[in-house]
């Protein structure tokens, strides 16, 4: 069989199964026999061009292989609710992506993240057993994919009135994202406000603010009908109010409180609100394509990513996540990329070849990437915390 | 596609975020140019040995990870000491009521008989049952 169409069809079930967690499923086993299935059973055609011969064969190979009574004997497979989810989250991605901001975003999503294209774990459940509760038929990966896509378009930019609801009825998931909201503004008010820098000066008063915030949507306490902005003003106001408290109880001669701004101007509209990042002077700063690249919800995705930063040299948080361990981690490489054995990476870089030493270097260096990869995860799931 | 993948977009096939148009080209390129397939060849053997380990052992059968646990052991190491000290308790039991059940019928004179019971089975129960009538209870 010719090499290259074995190759060719290697790298379109590698992908296939990356994309579509067909392994993990239980769908495929040994990818190369596949391969090797699927480049005997369906090669090119004449004048088919590369396009139309993947499309072609994928198609006939899900076909042959009965992917569609596959995917109805997994509905209940957790594996297999995972993937529906990622995939339409790969869809509603590309939709925030290219999309103008909505205004329930601009005044409840921080900066960079999304509420109205986002879907929480409840969204999700109720999704799935609206679309999949009756398994449509899928004949191949690339319908299954489609169905997701329009899924994530039909029910995606969530109604501000739905997301305003789950705020009332206390869920966390647009809770959390609206706290990390007013982290910004509280800097940026009590800088302005009362001088106040660092986040570990600020934290009384946003956490406060958001207690007070939370409890007022809770309980029901803001003037129906509730939207978005009235949220934000709210919160504003609060945050002025003890801004001004803190102003008062710090000045040494009396304070016209009144001075200090209240409203939520349309200056501050502008400045807070309308801007695509909120970055005052010694504001922590947001690297702009990280919240595009990760699906934190999904394991894999975060995984993924992690490899992406510590190959590519040029990532801006390369430097970031390897510092200081760059000399293990070229010996790592050489043992996981260049599938050098641990002897022969002792002998290259220590030139010791035999005898006990050799043993003796050997564990030592398996032990020095064990402890490494543990290291680098550590500070890589550290760096996310600070990036969410 | 003639020059070289960059590394931003060969990242984002990594990480399944093209589109299928786009995964397409790449593919097709990938065919061609060996530079290219290595760079992602060497982004699949680092997530496999980073993640590697984790990924097998989702792939193993809940009854393999089941056998191969500890508690599975512990559990037949259990079974195997009960199992063991109630068929000696069993054993010793039934010596004693045949015992006992033979001294009664006997008087107690061949209280110095010796019985082959620590075998005692049904065929046993059987017999005594013939020899002694009702009398027998086991």
């Amino acid at each position: 069989m010719d090499q290259h169409l074995k190759k060719d069809s290697l790298e379109l079930l590698t992908k296939e199964c990356e994309h579509y967690r067909l392994k993990r499923l239980g769908f495929l086993r040994d990818i190369r026999k596949e391969a090797e299935l699927l480049a005997s059973r369906f090669p090119p055609k004449e004048d088919e061009t590369f396009a139309q011969w993947k499309s072609r064969c994928l198609r006939e190979y899900y076909r042959y292989k009965g992917f569609s009574a596959f995917c109805r004997d997994n509905i209940d497979n957790p594996d297999f609710e995972t993937l529906v989810r990622t995939l339409i989250n790969t869809y509603i991605q590309k939709a925030f992506e290219s999309s103008p901001r909505t205004e329930t975003d601009r005044f409840l999503a921080p900066d960079l993240d999304t509420v109205s294209y986002a879907m929480p774990p409840s969204l999700f459940q109720e999704l799935y057993t609206i679309y999949f509760s009756a398994m449509p038929s899928f004949g191949n990966t690339s319908e299954l994919d489609r169905f997701c896509g329009s899924i994530a378009g039909e029910r995606f930019p969530v109604d501000e009135a739905r997301i305003i609801g789950s705020l009332q009825e206390n869920d966390n998931f647009y809770w959390e994202k609206f706290y990390t909201k007013l982290r910004p503004i509280t800097d940026a008010f009590c800088y302005q406000m009362s001088g106040i820098t660092g986040a570990n000066n600020t934290h009384d008063i946003w956490s406060d603010t958001c207690i007070s915030v939370n409890r007022a949507v809770v309980e029901h306490r803001l003037k129906e009908p509730v939207d978005s902005k009235a949220i934000i003003s709210y919160s504003v106001g609060i945050l002025k109010n003890k801004n001004k408290e803190l102003a008062r109880s710090k000045a040494r001669t009396p304070v016209d409180v009144d001075t200090l701004q209240y409203r939520l101007t349309a200056e501050d509209d502008e400045k807070y609100f309308n801007n695509p990042i909120t970055k005052p002077e010694n504001f922590p700063s947001q690297i702009p394509s990280l919240s595009t690249y990760i699906d934190y919800s999904d394991k894999e995705s975060v995984q993924g990513y992690f490899v992406v930063i510590l190959y590519n040299k040029e990532h801006p948080l390369h430097d970031t996540l390897v510092k200081g361990y760059e000399d293990k981690i070229g010996r790592m490489f050489e043992h996981y990329i260049d599938g050098m054995s641990y002897e022969e990476i002792v002998a290259r870089h220590y030139g010791i070849t035999d005898g006990k030493k050799l043993t003796k270097e050997c564990a030592r260096l398996r032990q020095e990437t064990k402890r490494l990869k543990n290291n680098l995860l550590e500070r890589f799931y550290k760096m996310l915390e600070q990036y969410r | 596609m003639n020059r070289h993948i960059d590394i931003e977009t060969l990242s984002r096939y990594f990480l399944n975020q093209l589109s299928s148009d786009e995964e397409t080209a790449i593919q097709e390129h990938l065919s061609h140019c060996h530079e290219c397939a290595d760079r992602l060849d060497a982004m699949r053997k680092l997530r496999e040995g980073m993640f590697g380990d984790e990924l097998q052992e989702k792939q193993q059968t809940m009854l393999f990870r089941i056998l191969r646990s500890g508690w599975t052991k512990a559990a037949a190491a259990i079974i195997l000491v009960i199992g063991t000290g109630l068929f000696t308790a069993e054993t010793i039991r039934n010596r004693n009521n045949v015992v006992e059940q033979h001294e009664i019928i006997n008087g107690g004179k061949n209280s110095e008989e010796v019985f082959a019971i620590d075998t005692f089975d049904k065929q046993d129960s059987v017999y005594y049952h013939n020899k002694y009538g009702d009398d027998f209870k086991f």
